[in-house]
């Protein structure tokens, strides 16, 4: 399931209309909440969602990590596995595809 | 616990609770990323009915994710008891602690409900108006979210999604594909104006924000008001014990009867705290005084402090 339904009722509205709301939800999600998050919102599962939200996380993490071992005097080999750690976690934060291209 | 499990932790202890006949839901952040607006939120918001404490911390006390056991976050959190929930203070728990606690918030009441959050649950979440009304607050981050819920309820013809736009573009557009019921428009102004294409519109959309913002920021600090004296009692009352949850919350209750007002808003003046809020808005040029006919009457939100 993408998104938890908030309705148990049929909706009343032509294919047509329905598909005009969902335009106007997708275009205020896209100024307000960026691009790749309306795909979040929009093209991922409820799982998913969580999943990339995670990653997110994590990412904030490490780069909080990487401005704290700026500011000290790491050997260069620590720092060359600091370095490689942040890169690892980078690579595990996926966007979803945009299908609205 | 994976941050990735949480969801279904959380979703599991409403189970558990639901079960037992208590009547509970998830709410806020979680409840957003459920209904497809994505916050990085780890903290859990659940509202529980008040009746039901004894069984929400009979199960706390048995419930150890990971061997860690449930106890009150830090000295700041009242106790949960129906006596102070129904004031709208919160409690707020954690299993573990530093950055890998897992952590719940409890509500007996929804912040500015204007229906009971119990008629509209959503299986196990709180319903979208619910926790729209919710995340009327002093954080920013929070109105993208109220607004994108409206779109939503409008989309699944739930007319009370007219009250939660609080973007102009968006209600134009909205306003232009769907007929907005006039009972809704007649209890708020900016929706008024916009239906009559009134350029002053985004100014009364924004004067009607800055207002729940300017609310919410007073609740905040006349509550920490009253929790200084508490905190440093409960403080004192815990140096050195290893207390158990059961143990911790007698505690918490005694302290609360001494330094915290049941119901500080009620206390303070409903009427007082919604004018002054207003006033102040005016004071800091944060909108103009003839906006303030712009702002709707926010009693209904405030009606379960008399209940």
């Amino acid at each position: 399931m993408k998104r938890a339904p908030l309705t148990y009722r049929r909706r009343p509205w032509p294919p047509q209309k329905l598909a005009r709301l969902r335009e106007i939800e997708h275009a205020f999600q896209v100024r307000a909440f960026g691009e790749e998050l309306a795909r979040v919102n929009f093209e991922l599962t409820i799982k998913e969602r969580h999943r990339y939200l995670e990653g997110m996380r994590e990412l904030g993490r490490q780069n909080r990590r990487a401005e704290a071992l700026a500011k000290t005097n790491l050997p260069a080999d620590e720092a060359k596995k600091w370095h490689r750690d942040l890169q690892d976690a980078r690579k595990t934060l996926k966007p979803p595809a945009d299908k609205w291209q | 616990m994976n941050a990735s499990e949480l969801p279904l932790f959380y979703e599991r202890l409403v189970q558990r609770l639901r079960e037992r006949g208590v009547v509970c839901a998830i709410t806020s952040g979680l409840a957003c990323v459920h209904y497809g607006i994505a916050e990085t939120t780890q903290d859990c918001d659940l509202l529980c009915h008040t009746r039901s404490f004894e069984e929400l911390l009979d199960l706390l006390s048995v419930t150890r994710p990971e061997g860690r056991d449930c106890h009150y976050r830090g000295n700041l959190s009242p106790p949960l008891d129906a006596r102070w929930h129904r004031g709208g203070w919160t409690s707020h728990f954690e299993w573990g602690a530093g950055l890998e606690a897992v952590t719940l918030d409890v509500f007996g009441h929804a912040l500015r409900e204007s229906t009971p959050w119990e008629d509209g649950l959503i299986g196990l979440y709180a319903g979208p108006h619910t926790v729209a009304e919710m995340k009327r607050t002093s954080r920013d981050k929070d109105w993208a979210a109220v607004t994108a819920l409206g779109v939503r309820m409008i989309e699944a013809d739930d007319e009370r999604g007219w009250l939660h736009i609080f973007n102009a573009d968006t209600l134009a557009e909205l306003l232009q594909a769907q007929a907005c019921p006039s009972a809704l428009a007649a209890a708020r102004p900016a929706l008024q104006l916009a239906l009559a294409r009134d350029p002053r519109a985004p100014g009364a959309l924004n004067a009607e924000r800055r207002f729940w913002e300017e609310l919410d920021r007073r609740r905040i600090q006349l509550l920490e008001g009253h929790l200084r004296p508490y905190v440093a009692a409960v403080r004192q009352a815990r140096a050195g014990q290893a207390l158990s949850l059961r143990e911790d919350h007698a505690l918490r209750l005694e302290c609360a009867a001494r330094h915290l007002p049941p119901n500080p808003l009620k206390e303070y003046g409903l009427q007082r705290y919604v004018g002054e809020a207003k006033a102040a808005l005016v004071e800091g040029a944060l909108i103009p005084a003839d906006a303030l006919t712009w702002l709707p009457d926010v009693a209904i939100y405030f009606e379960w402090l008399n209940r």
